[in-house]
């Protein structure tokens, strides 16, 4: 099952920066932040798909980047999360990993949060209906 | 190293001359002797232009008429440059052709 | 069959009550009363440029299940991006602020006991229903409660207008000689701003995956769209018409929502104030609860979390956090006594600035075929977008030197 069959070139900000991340059973994982390249030779490899409002930060740069950093951090983020390629199952339109993948990847400032202030409220287990 | 280190990056020329930024990183997917296939960068596109592609220059992101003409406009200096003619290792990004050898970017 | 026709009668009556906000009903008054009718061509041409962004926006959350906002990251990238998140979400808590001043103003009316002793129990309320009540149940219950504002329309009738006159002015478009053409200008930005505020297709979009909506559905949200803003914009244009028979004639300007509303205690009494209260109750409640949302919608969507009342908010966490916060907020600026409507004009003109970059993701990605397969726009949607784009960015331009220039248009 190879994503990239009909593709052929891939530009990576068109294709995969910036792109939803979803797992196979439809968890949501997060956007693409970045892309970690791994030196091969004399040209770099796409080596994994990278998650995390510091990744997202080092991209947008600036007073702004430094900013949403230090947001992320008061919310108990940490590095970003890699997502290695071959858990990639498709691509377009969104890009879908396995499942197991998708739930092993963390969301530090989601867990945070759902503990300190969600989970405490009443009514926090159940959808609206 | 990240995308994002590279993207946005300042480019010049073998003359100096300034080419604006790396706007877009080109890659390959190459099939490993494992059976896998990697995504192997083979270039980039330089441009002066902020304004995005907005994926223009694949055939599937069609029209608005009006849209695609300012957008082929705002990128007709923008320029694709193979991998091997990209030299990282000074401070500046540069490239080893000058401008008028670099291939415009293809019509989508 | 009969079923099929029910859900769909009852989707339209819903976009119906559901189109009108505070916005649309303050400025429709404040228009009315100093313009008369002739600014009706404003309000049709917004209604046309939400109509055709409004299906754009469907058609692609019912092809791609993804929300319009979801997909504005990755056209724009991060940092335009950032800009078009931190504009909007700014606008769309400045209009929470000013629907829940209008919830305020109405329990006011109907009760006489004063509006800011009113907001903090509106805004727990509000946030109840986001934490606890179904999306279509809430959806159906403000859209059809919203639909009393049809009141007005029956007012005007019970009004006796000169009806030769009235139509003079809608023919007439320009302002009467007494009146301004900067103020006219300013006002005409404001309204065309209160029939396409930025949060609506994000909402209506975001909703289409709250509700499930699959291509199947398409055709019906079509319906809705084009049968039910339209209708919609009728209501407005009945609010502004009443205006135009009892304020404009006596010279009166609206400053409070209280002149708004009286044409229908003249025409149809107490049992006409009554509906039009529940009427106006329902509709700007019900553009609290979307606002409220849209800014939760509009983080999560930027950012890539889990977001939506289908999920439980334990799984929604970051979601949850936002939307009560963004009411938090809201509820504090309120509470400071800031002049509703005043607060409500000013939102629609920081709306006209957004915009432009709201909506020209919108047609991209509409016209994206990785997307949208064969429901990609067609050259009539392409057109008239193109052609309500090019309104929009003058509209956006003029806003904040018309607003200076006119002094909040005095």
């Amino acid at each position: 099952m190879n994503p990239w069959t009909d593709l052929g070139t891939v530009d990576l900000g068109d294709t995969l920066l910036d792109r939803q991340i979803s797992g196979e059973d439809g968890t949501v994982v997060g956007k693409v932040d970045d892309l970690e390249l791994r030196a091969e030779g004399d040209t770099f490899v796409v080596d994994a798909l990278l998650v995390g409002p510091e990744a997202l930060a080092d991209r947008i740069g600036g007073p702004i980047g430094k900013l949403l950093r230090r947001i992320g951090r008061g919310f108990r983020t940490e590095a970003p999360q890699r997502i290695p390629m071959n858990a990639i199952r498709r691509v377009e339109p969104t890009i879908v990993v396995t499942t197991a993948v998708a739930q092993a990847t963390d969301s530090p400032s989601e867990d945070w949060l759902r503990r300190k202030l969600v989970d405490r409220i009443p009514g926090a287990g159940r959808a609206s209906r | 190293m990240r995308a994002g280190e590279l993207i946005g990056r300042p480019v010049r020329d073998v003359t100096g001359r300034d080419l604006g930024a790396i706007r877009e990183i080109r890659a390959e997917a190459t099939p490993r002797g494992d059976g896998l296939t990697e995504l192997v960068v083979r270039g980039v596109i330089v441009g002066r232009t902020r304004v995005r592609l907005f994926g223009y220059q694949r055939h599937d992101q069609r029209g608005p008429a009006p849209l695609v003409a300012l957008i082929r406009r705002l990128h007709r200096h923008s320029r694709y440059v193979a991998w091997e003619d990209v030299d990282l290792s000074g401070p500046e990004v540069r490239v080893r052709r000058p401008f008028a050898e670099l291939a415009p970017l293809g019509r989508p | 069959m009969n079923k099929k026709f029910l859900a769909v009668t009852l989707g339209i009556l819903t976009a119906v009550g559901g189109f009108v906000d505070i916005g649309d009903l303050v400025e429709s008054g404040v228009v009315g009363a100093r313009y008369g009718m002739a600014m009706v061509w404003v309000t049709v041409l917004g209604v046309l440029g939400i109509c055709v962004y409004a299906d754009m926006s469907g058609r692609v959350v019912a092809v791609s299940g993804r929300p319009v906002f979801d997909l504005i990251r990755e056209r724009l990238g991060p940092r335009m991006a950032l800009l078009n998140l931190a504009g909007s979400f700014l606008i769309t808590l400045l209009t929470v602020c000013a629907e829940i001043g209008g919830v305020a103003i109405v329990i006011e009316l109907a009760s006489g006991v004063d509006r800011l002793v009113w907001v903090l129990p509106i805004g727990v309320l509000i946030w109840l229903v986001v934490w606890r009540v179904g999306f279509e149940k809430m959806e159906t219950g403000f859209g059809l409660g919203g639909l009393a504002i049809g009141v007005f329309a029956v007012a005007v009738f019970f009004l006796h207008p000169d009806w030769s006159s009235l139509g003079a002015q809608v023919a007439g478009f320009a302002p009467p000689p007494d009146q301004a053409l900067p103020t006219y200008a300013y006002h005409a930005v404001a309204l065309f701003a209160s029939a396409m505020t930025p949060y609506e297709v994000f909402f209506f979009s975001s909703g289409g995956v709250e509700e499930g909506w699959t291509v199947k559905d398409l055709p019906v949200q079509r319906a809705n769209v084009l049968l039910g803003f339209p209708l919609g914009g009728l209501l407005a244009l009945a609010v502004m018409a009443c205006a135009a028979t009892v304020l404009f004639p006596a010279g009166i300007d609206v400053t409070q929502v209280s002149q708004v509303v009286l044409p229908v205690t003249l025409a149809l009494g107490t049992a006409g104030l009554v509906i039009v209260l529940i009427g106006i109750f329902a509709a700007t409640f019900g553009a609290a609860l979307e606002t409220g949302l849209s800014s939760g919608y509009m983080l999560a969507q930027y950012f890539g979390w889990e977001w939506g009342k289908r999920r439980a908010p334990r799984d929604a966490a970051r979601f949850h956090v936002t939307v009560g916060a963004g009411l938090l907020l809201a509820v504090l600026v309120v509470q400071t006594g800031l002049d509703p409507v005043g607060l409500t004009e000013i939102s629609l003109i920081f709306s006209a600035v957004a915009l432009p970059l709201t909506y020209l993701p919108v047609l991209i990605v509409a016209n994206d075929r990785e997307y949208l397969g064969k429901h990609a726009n067609g050259h009539f949607s392409n057109i008239v977008g193109v052609v309500m784009l090019v309104v929009i960015a003058v509209a956006a331009l003029v806003a904040i030197p018309l607003l200076i220039f006119t002094g909040a248009g005095q």
